[in-house]
């Protein structure tokens, strides 16, 4: 649950019949760290999400400047995803973070933190698609989708040149095949990727069994697995 | 849930993805943080005494209203006590300066 604890993994290949490239791409992006920029007070910093949680109750400012460090790029890319617009992400996203601290009473201990408020966001989005008057599944599951390049004003300032263009067009396949997920395959991946979240929180997130979530992200595996072997 | 091959998906989508939000936004949400801890925000409980003890004075203030329209003048509301009477009757009541004498007596002399 904890982005700071993120074990960075090392993976060489992701399938038999997908070469080195992709192995390339790994090892030459810096583990994505979302703590290793701006790192929180020591004592707050080895604090769960929950216990900052509490301490921000109790006002301690410095707590939540720990979550946020924890959370800021995790629940941005989530948004970012999930909507049409950056303009749209990044409302919503200060909207979600805004809503922690005016309801940060409300909040209990026994609820993981990341679900919170990762649900708190999808609360948002939502309320987003229907001040819109747009139906969200229906929009999203006819598939006319066009990839969207959303991300490309967004990219880090770790992203040298010296990556290449190969590694470039790699990940923004990847990046494109995400979004070309429909929108209860693509949010189910990016609450376990991004929101690092278990079966029952997406589930209880998204307002589906269990199941339906597995084989969600059973499709959207699928799926970006297929883009990828298609872009090799 | 574990699948690895899930998690080997995973990781590389987390290795590609490095969208970071805008500066602006940050010092917004971390301004309102600060700002909200010298809001008071009550909590349903605090609400809840708050009000009880609203309803209380309320039904105190609108008892002892209602008590003392009902209640009879009694003596002692009305007559003066010892320290009134006794100012009253040593209170100068003749002209003390020769212009007010003359007032005086323009005003009331018989004619």
């Amino acid at each position: 649950m904890d982005c700071v604890s993120r074990p960075p993994r090392i993976v060489f290949c992701i399938h038999e019949d997908i070469p080195l490239t992709f192995a390339s791409v790994l090892n030459s992006q810096s583990p994505l760290s979302t703590s290793s920029s701006e790192p929180g007070p020591p004592l707050a910093a080895s604090l769960s999400d929950e216990a900052c949680m509490v301490r921000y109750q109790q006002d301690d400012a410095a707590a939540f400047r720990v979550l946020y460090t924890r959370y800021r790029d995790r629940l941005f890319r989530y948004v970012l995803r999930l909507v049409t617009r950056a303009s749209e992400a990044e409302e919503i996203f200060q909207e979600a973070w805004l809503a922690v601290i005016q309801s940060k009473n409300s909040y209990r201990p026994s609820i993981s933190f990341a679900a919170w408020l990762f649900s708190i966001a999808h609360h948002k989005a939502a309320d987003r698609w229907r001040s819109l008057k747009r139906h969200a599944p229906d929009w999203q599951y006819a598939g006319e989708e066009q990839p969207r390049d959303v991300t490309d004003e967004y990219i880090a300032a770790g992203d040298t040149p010296e990556h290449g263009t190969h590694n470039d067009h790699l990940r923004k396949a990847l990046l494109d095949a995400v979004q070309r997920l429909p929108l209860p395959q693509r949010e189910a991946f990016l609450l376990k990727a991004e929101g690092d979240l278990s079966l029952e929180d997406i589930a209880s997130i998204t307002g589906v069994p269990r199941e339906t979530v597995k084989s969600r992200l059973r499709y959207a595996q699928q799926r970006l697995r297929d883009t990828l072997r298609a872009w090799q | 849930m574990n699948d690895p091959a899930l998690n080997d998906l995973i990781t590389l989508y987390r290795r590609a993805a490095h969208e970071r939000p805008p500066p602006a936004a940050d010092q917004k949400i971390l301004a309102n943080a600060k700002k909200d801890r010298r809001r008071f925000v009550p909590t349903p409980r605090q609400l809840a005494s708050a009000a009880a003890l609203l309803l209380l004075a309320a039904s105190l203030s609108i008892h002892m209203h209602a008590s003392r329209r009902s209640a009879l003048p009694t003596d002692s509301s009305v007559l003066m006590n010892d320290t009134t009477s006794v100012y009253l009757i040593h209170m100068p009541v003749q002209p003390s300066s020769p212009l007010a004498r003359h007032l005086m007596f323009d005003t009331y002399s018989p004619h």
